[in-house]
């Protein structure tokens, strides 16, 4: 009589079950920054930023324009969110090491620093 | 010594006049003096010397003979080339207008005028000389006196002298002649006791003579003796050589020779200092133009002195300046022509004066008249003249005076008036050759005083200053001169008050109103570079708002609300504080009231220090009006500001 200590099938099928979680896991824990973030309150953020400042939003906004460069610091740019008719100015760090385009869609992470600075942390086209 | 030399001058001029002679009007007589005394036929007439010489009124010098000519020229000296008050002249359009320049002569014409009508002791007194000139004269009611008559008479007229002496109008002079006269007689006197002293000289003379050929006679015969004696042997020869009576003789003879030559010297230097002495007299009188004087002792002189004796030994020098020949030998006829001539001029003088008068050109009579008056003014035709028309001219020539002395203060304004009361008067007053000459006057003045108020407006205050003393010293009392000293003493004072005022708004940053009193301040400070130079900044500034203001009006009515605000912002720029922008914005920010709202947000944040919510901010209302240049400019600078800070920020964060 076989062994009941070891059965390929059944060793086969648990191991693609344990594959397929992880991926599953790794497609949610990947998307998850910008899903897990409010979304930025934009008429809120234009009658008083000063009560957002420190928070983090995810923000969906088109490349307008280029407002200010500076090289080893950054980009100050023009972005209208999606939704919106209005445009925020926003900083995207050189750090980020991005080519940004005007009418590129990005699917940000925002922090309101001091001042009111929508501090881009992260992007990604969408 | 003043009036010596008017006397002087006066002589000169009649002398030179006599000479002369006056040619008829219309006449083509030549004189043979003229010109240099040349006597050319056909030579030009003699011309006044003095060529600025205008002779005002209806005369206009055909009347005016050579003697009234130079008389003129000399009593009245017109050479003056301008305005000269001091001598008396008024220089009008290249014409000088005579009104006196001597006091006293000024004086006595005047007292002439105002002297009433002849009264009956001068009546009297000029029958006297009437008298005395029949008297002397050669030429009896009918026929020619005879000796006996005639020295009968000359005693009378020298009696008759000593009457007319006594006449105050006479001044002496008929007692000068007397005098003369009376010296002559005591002259001819001593020389007829000289001459009988003379006669016993001469027979003591004689006597002497003869007995001094009676000694001779006596010595003749002793030496022939002791010749003959000495011839024998008989004596030495030796003769007595000391003093004899003789000698004595000798001696008396040379005395009284002495004594008759003294005797004749004696009365010949008696005869020469008596001709002398009356010629000088007789001069005198011409000098001083006592014609009639002049003329009796010519007459006295030709009776008491030899007829080779009429040659003038003295002034022969001032008669010979009245002729300008060559040669010229003065004689006492000559004086007695120039005396007679000098009369003929006064009667014709005066016989123009009353013409004149009568035809109703009393400034011509006038001129005239002085004229004539100094010439002769002893002459009978002189003081008989009719005392109403002397008052009628008198005044004339108060009025006259009256405009010389307002011309001495250069009072042009009462010169006006009063040439219209002598134009009243006078109708051949030359009135509008005066008021050409005044308004003339008046003009430099009033054009010197515009120089002084535009070197004023020019700040010039040196030339303003050189300026306005022309202006007064051709007219003193030019009112325009009063307004602009006051004027310019209320400018200092405005000047005073505006600057204060100046500072007051200008530190109140009120620039509005210093630009609404632009005209008054500019005026004002004028002399203040400092304020003058805010003012214009302060002009200029609020002008530029005033049109920005203007531009954002019009924008907005053509419903372009936002670029007029764009306006109103950049005029707010030069001047927020100006109360027409605020006026300006409040009348349009509610039509933009969103985008005003977002720039003045933007601003607030800009200047707290909130770069990114200022940028924010300033994009909005770019958003709301996208051709929005106060937003663009705004966007560029804050982002700048905020691009900096976020550097900093990394680099300390590096650190």
């Amino acid at each position: 009589m076989a062994s009941p200590k070891f059965n390929p099938l059944v060793s086969g099928v648990l191991f693609l079950g344990v594959v397929a979680l992880i991926a599953v896991l790794l497609i949610v824990v990947r998307s998850n920054p910008y899903d897990s973030l409010e979304a930025f309150p934009y008429e809120s953020y234009r009658s008083q930023p000063a009560n957002l400042l420190g928070n983090e939003y995810s923000l969906d906004a088109q490349i307008h324009s280029l407002l200010v460069w500076d090289e080893g610091t950054g980009r100050l740019l023009a972005v209208t969110p999606q939704g919106s008719s209005g445009r925020l100015p926003v900083f995207i760090p050189d750090s980020l090491g991005k080519s940004i385009h005007t009418g590129q869609r990005y699917r940000m992470q925002v922090a309101i620093r001091q001042g009111g600075l929508i501090y881009v942390e992260n992007l990604e086209k969408y | 010594m003043k009036f010596r030399s008017l006397t002087f001058c006066l002589i000169v001029a009649t002398s030179s006049s006599l000479l002369v002679g006056q040619a008829p009007p219309g006449s083509s007589t030549t004189n043979p003096f003229a010109n240099g005394g040349s006597g050319l036929p056909g030579s030009a007439p003699s011309q006044p010397t003095n060529s600025n010489t205008m002779n005002f009124g209806s005369g206009g010098g055909f009347l005016e003979s050579d003697t009234a000519r130079a008389f003129s020229k000399d009593i009245f000296d017109t050479e003056s080339d301008s305005i000269n008050f001091e001598e008396g002249t008024f220089f009008w359009k290249g014409g000088t207008f005579n009104l006196g320049n001597s006091r006293i002569a000024r004086a006595r014409f005047e007292r002439y005028l105002a002297t009433p009508l002849v009264d009956d002791q001068t009546e009297v007194y000029l029958g006297v000389l009437d008298r005395i000139h029949e008297l002397l004269s050669l030429i009896g009611s009918s026929e020619v006196k005879d000796s006996e008559q005639l020295y009968e008479e000359i005693y009378q007229a020298w009696q008759l002298l000593f009457v007319a002496a006594r006449y105050e109008m006479d001044g002496g002079t008929s007692l000068v002649i007397a005098n003369q006269v009376y010296n002559v007689w005591r002259i001819r006197d001593e020389n007829d006791d000289l001459d009988r002293l003379q006669l016993v000289y001469e027979e003591e003379k004689g006597k002497i003579q003869d007995e001094l050929v009676s000694g001779d006679w006596y010595s003749k015969g002793e030496y022939d003796d002791v010749q003959a004696l000495t011839a024998q042997g008989r004596h030495t020869g030796k003769v007595f050589d000391g003093i004899t009576e003789g000698t004595f003789r000798a001696e008396q003879l040379a005395e009284t020779q002495l004594r008759i030559s003294a005797i004749d010297a004696q009365r010949i230097t008696n005869g020469i200092q008596a001709k002398m002495q009356f010629q000088t007299q007789i001069l005198n009188m011409l000098l001083q133009r006592r014609y009639e004087h002049c003329l009796i002792a010519c007459t006295f002189y030709r009776y008491v002195f030899k007829g080779s004796h009429t040659e003038m030994v003295v002034g022969q020098e001032q008669l010979e300046g009245f002729v300008p020949v060559s040669d010229f030998s003065p004689t006492i006829e000559t004086i007695e022509f120039l005396a007679r001539e000098a009369q003929n001029d006064v009667k014709v003088g005066m016989r123009t004066v009353d013409s004149l008068y009568d035809s109703g050109e009393l400034y011509a009579a006038l001129e005239r008249m002085q004229e004539t008056y100094f010439l002769g003014e002893y002459m009978p035709q002189v003081i008989d003249y009719p005392e109403e028309k002397k008052r009628k001219l008198l005044e004339l020539y108060r009025i006259v005076r009256e405009v010389e002395n307002l011309a001495d203060l250069k009072d042009y304004g009462q010169i006006e008036e009063k040439v219209d009361v002598i134009s009243k008067m006078a109708y051949d007053f030359p009135a509008a050759s005066v008021l050409s000459g005044v308004r003339s006057a008046q003009r430099m003045s009033n054009l010197s005083l515009l120089s002084a108020q535009q070197y004023l407006a020019t700040g010039d205050t040196a030339r303003a200053e050189v300026a306005l003393a022309r202006a007064t010293e051709i007219w003193p009392l030019n009112p325009a001169i009063k307004t602009f000293t006051l004027d310019i003493a209320s400018r200092a004072d405005i000047s005073t008050q505006a600057g204060v005022m100046f500072d007051q708004l200008y530190d109140r940053r009120d620039f509005r109103q210093i630009f609404d009193r632009r005209t008054e301040f500019a005026a004002a400070l004028l002399q203040d570079p400092t304020r003058s130079k805010s003012l214009q900044e302060v002009v200029e500034r609020t002008g530029r708002v005033d049109m920005l203001i203007a531009a954002a009006y019009e924008q907005a009515e053509q419903e372009n609300a936002f670029e007029a605000w764009e306006l109103l912002l950049r005029a707010g720029a030069l001047d927020p504080t100006d109360a027409e922008l605020a006026r300006a914005k409040a009348s349009i920010a509610p039509r933009v009231a969103n985008f005003v709202g977002a720039v003045d947000a933007a601003e607030r944040a800009e200047n707290n220090g909130q770069y990114a919510i200022s940028l924010s901010r300033y994009i909005t209302a770019q958003d709301i009006y996208p051709a929005s240049k106060t937003c663009r400019v705004g966007i560029e600078r804050v982002g700048k500001k905020l691009m900096q800070q976020l550097a900093a920020e990394q680099g300390e964060s590096g650190a």
